[in-house]
Formats: C-alpha cells, sequence, structure tokens
C-alpha cells in the first residue's frame, strides 16, 4: 500500500516535472506529425512530384545550391559572402580587356621573324618554309620524312603552296581593311584639333552634318571639351579632347604598324609561293628525263643554273663513250 | 521566236548551247542591274523618312553630331527649315523640308519606273532561255537515238 502510494506520489511529481512535460509534448509533435506526413503523402499518391517533396521535408535534406561551400580569398580575407564575391567577379570580367591588353605587348617583329627563329618551325609541318640556306640536293633527298620519293616531297610542296595561298588572301583582306582605316584616322584628328583651337573661343560652330545617303541637316555646335569616339562593337566613349587626341595618335600610329607589317609579310608569302611555284613547274617537266630528285630552291636563277650544269653533264658523257 | 533570224528548230545543239550561255548572263546581268536600282531606292526612302524627324518641333533640341565616321560631338539641331541634298557629282542644293520630301519622292517614283520596264525585258529573256534549253534536250534526246539506231544497225 505505501509503495504504491510512494509510487503514486513520485508518478505525480514526474507528472509535474519539466521531463515529463517537454516528453509528453515531443510525444504529440511526433504523433501530430506522423499523423500529418501520413495524410500528406496518402494523398499524393498519383502525385510523384509532391510525394518526393513530402520526402524531402520530411527527412530535413537541404538542397541549397546557392550556399557557397568553400570561402573565396579576397583582398588576402577569406569571405563567404555572396555579394563580394559577386563584385570581385564582376571587376575582374570587366575590367578583363583592359588588363590584358595592357599586358600584351605589341608585336613589333612580323611572322616571318618568329618563323625563322622560333625553335620549333624545323619540325612544323604547318610552316615549313624552303630554306635558303639549303644546298644539298641529296642531303635533303635523304630526309627520312623525304623518304627518297619525289611524289611525296610534291605533294607536300602542293599542301604548303595552298596554305601560302590561304594566308596572301587573308593578309590582303587585312591591308585593304587597314588602308581604309588610316586616312578616317587622319581626319578625326585634324578635326579634334580643329576644336581645340576653337575650345577657347565663345562661339558655337556651325556644321552639317551627314543624316543619310544624300541627305545633310545643319546644327550648331558649342565649344565642349568633350567629344565622344566609336570604338567599334557597339561601344562608344566620351574623352576630353587631349585624351581623344592621344587615344587617336596611337590609334594611327599602331595601325601604321600593322600595314608595315603585313606588307612584309606579303612579301614574304609571294616569295615563298614563286619557289614553290617554279619548283612545281621545273618538276614537272625534268620528270620524264630525270629519275626521283627535287631541286631544292632558292630562287629560279639557281634552279635555272644547275639545271644548266645537269644538261651539260649529260651531253659530256653522251660524248664522252662516241669520241 | 521573235527577233531571231532563224528558228531555234534548226540550230545544233552546240550553238543551242552558247545560246543558252549568253542568255543566261544577259539575265544576270538584267537582274544586278535591278538589285542596285532597289539599293538606290531604299536609300532614297530612309531619306526620306529621316526628314521626318526634323520637324520644327525639335529645333534646337540636343543631338549627338557625328563630325566623321567615328567621332561624335554633343550639339543641337539647328535648322529645321532647309536641308541639304546631295545630287550627284559633288553638288549639293538646299531645300526646304516640304520641297525635299517631294524630291525624294520624285526620285523614288522614277527609279519605280525604270525598275518595272526592266522587268518586261527580263521575263522575255528567260522564256527565251527556256525555250532553247527545251530545244536542246530534244535535240540531245534525238542525237542519242540516232547514236544508238546506228549501233543497233
Amino acid at each position: 500500500m505505501q509503495n504504491s502510494s510512494i509510487n503514486d506520489r513520485r508518478q505525480r511529481e514526474r507528472k509535474r516535472s519539466n521531463k515529463f512535460e517537454r516528453n509528453n509534448l515531443n510525444r504529440i509533435n511526433r504523433i501530430c506529425k506522423h499523423n500529418y506526413f501520413a495524410n500528406e503523402l496518402s494523398k499524393y499518391k498519383n502525385k510523384i512530384k509532391k510525394r518526393l517533396g513530402m520526402l524531402i521535408t520530411l527527412i530535413g535534406i537541404k538542397n541549397d545550391k546557392s550556399r557557397i561551400s568553400d570561402p573565396f580569398k579576397i583582398d588576402n580575407k577569406f569571405t563567404k559572402d555572396s555579394n563580394k564575391i559577386a563584385n570581385k567577379f564582376c571587376e575582374y570580367f570587366s575590367g578583363m580587356g583592359k588588363t590584358f591588353g595592357s599586358k600584351m605587348s605589341y608585336p613589333d617583329k612580323s611572322f616571318h621573324y618568329h618563323l625563322k627563329y622560333t625553335a620549333n618551325y624545323q619540325r612544323s609541318m604547318f610552316m615549313l618554309p624552303i630554306d635558303p640556306e639549303e644546298e644539298d640536293v641529296d642531303e635533303f633527298m635523304k630526309r627520312t620524312e623525304n623518304n627518297e620519293s619525289a611524289e611525296t616531297v610534291l605533294r607536300r610542296l602542293e599542301e604548303q603552296h595552298s596554305k601560302y595561298k590561304f594566308m596572301e588572301y587573308n593578309l590582303n583582306t587585312k591591308k585593304s581593311r587597314l588602308k581604309s582605316q588610316i586616312p578616317d584616322i587622319r581626319t578625326t584628328l585634324d578635326i579634334v584639333k580643329h576644336m581645340q583651337s576653337k575650345k577657347d573661343s565663345q562661339d558655337p560652330m556651325q556644321t552639317h552634318f551627314q543624316m543619310s545617303d544624300n541627305l545633310f541637316v545643319a546644327a550648331t555646335v558649342p565649344p565642349t571639351d568633350k567629344v565622344c569616339l566609336w570604338l567599334g562593337a557597339n561601344v562608344m566613349l566620351e574623352y576630353n579632347l587631349d585624351d581623344a587626341e592621344a587615344l587617336l595618335k596611337k590609334n594611327q600610329e599602331v595601325a601604321i604598324k600593322s600595314l608595315d607589317q603585313v606588307e612584309e609579310d606579303l612579301g614574304f608569302i609571294r616569295d615563298q609561293t614563286t619557289t614553290i611555284e617554279s619548283i612545281e613547274y621545273l618538276f614537272n617537266i625534268e620528270r620524264f628525263t630525270w629519275k626521283s630528285q627535287l631541286v631544292t630552291l632558292h630562287d629560279m636563277a639557281r634552279v635555272y643554273n644547275w639545271d644548266v650544269k645537269r644538261r651539260q653533264a649529260a651531253t659530256s658523257s653522251q660524248q664522252t663513250p662516241a669520241s | 521566236m521573235p527577233g531571231k533570224e532563224v528558228p531555234i528548230t534548226e540550230l545544233g545543239p552546240s550553238h543551242l548551247n552558247q545560246l543558252s550561255q549568253q542568255l543566261d548572263q544577259e539575265i544576270e546581268f538584267i537582274q544586278n542591274s535591278m538589285s542596285q536600282l532597289k539599293v538606290v531606292q531604299t536609300k532614297f526612302v530612309e531619306s526620306r523618312d529621316s526628314l521626318d524627324k526634323i520637324i520644327p518641333d525639335n529645333k534646337g533640341k540636343e543631338i549627338l553630331v557625328p563630325l566623321t565616321s567615328s567621332m561624335y560631338v554633343n550639339g543641337q539641331l539647328s535648322d529645321v527649315e532647309k536641308v541639304l541634298i546631295n545630287i550627284g557629282t559633288g553638288y549639293y542644293i538646299e531645300k526646304p523640308i516640304p520641297e525635299a520630301k517631294e524630291y525624294f519622292k520624285r526620285k523614288m517614283e522614277y527609279l519605280t519606273t525604270q525598275i518595272e520596264k526592266l522587268q518586261p525585258a527580263l521575263q522575255e529573256k528567260y522564256k527565251m532561255k527556256q525555250a532553247v534549253v527545251e530545244m536542246l534536250q530534244v535535240k540531245v534526246q534525238a542525237q542519242i537515238a540516232a547514236q544508238q539506231q546506228v549501233a543497233k544497225s
């Protein structure tokens, strides 16, 4: 009896204790959740997606794709702040062109120079120019890639020939483009200089500008030191007169330099094409009378001389048995 | 066939070939000229449309004035009464806006009439070429048949 009364008291104490209440609450919570989810899941028996969604909430998986897993280092500080990270990326990408442009050194040598002195050109199949220093025909033929067969060499030469032709076409287009650009830049520079002189006077400039192919309209331009320059690729920037002048001068220099380089490269390509064409022509003539020997040529004169010598040797060898 | 001294039925296949090539060239030429005329016509249409923007309301408004093909400056539209028209060979004429619109309209109509004149010529040439090609096919088939006959006999 007393045990039971003690038990009762204990039970009552337990009942009132926090733990007991908490456990009770949790149990009720669990039962509620169970009922709710069972209910929902039975509702979405045929709707798989919703069922899956329910399961996910049930299990508690957080598909937080926007969470950044590793911290980024910005300004020597590790941070996961998405705003800062985004800003830094934006800064980098928008400034990319400028930083790369300033780092790139302008090549002041034509590709011919690089071709001759870069390490790989000897083995490069793409651009193997006819080396003017090569004299020995036999040695040239003996090289494994030539395989002592005139056919392969000829084929390779034809390949090179077409490549050179293609390059020549490209260079020609480049040249005509540059040639049209240079006078444009010159006129723009002149106008900038004129505006500079007008800047200090107070009266506005009267001009007619081209509105369409055969239509011009009058406009006034008040003295200002700001001009907008069209840089291409749908980009137009406003500059001060001095900055504009500096930029245009630099563009002009670059254009003239490029033009010179293109001319040089074109000359080189023309030499090579002439060489190759002369080889092919002579080879086609000599083909039937001379077994597979191919001449490495520097220019037409050398070929002709070689040919003359050969004929002399042939005739003398014919004559000696006769005499 | 109109305008032919010898009916094409009497021409041999090689002649017919030549003729069809010649007609081809002429057709191409006419088509080229027509497209060029159309290009010029669209330019006039453009100029006329841009004239619509120059109305008295816009006087003094801020515009970006192109000084060269790559340089623009802030400025104001000064004259909304008269414009300069390039009539070719280095001559420019100043006209008030309604008259300028008239000018462009006249030019456009002139071009349209020219294009329309070309159309029937083009069609005629096309028809002639069709006839020639047909005749050529017939002749070639006849030749093949004749050869087969000879081979059989």
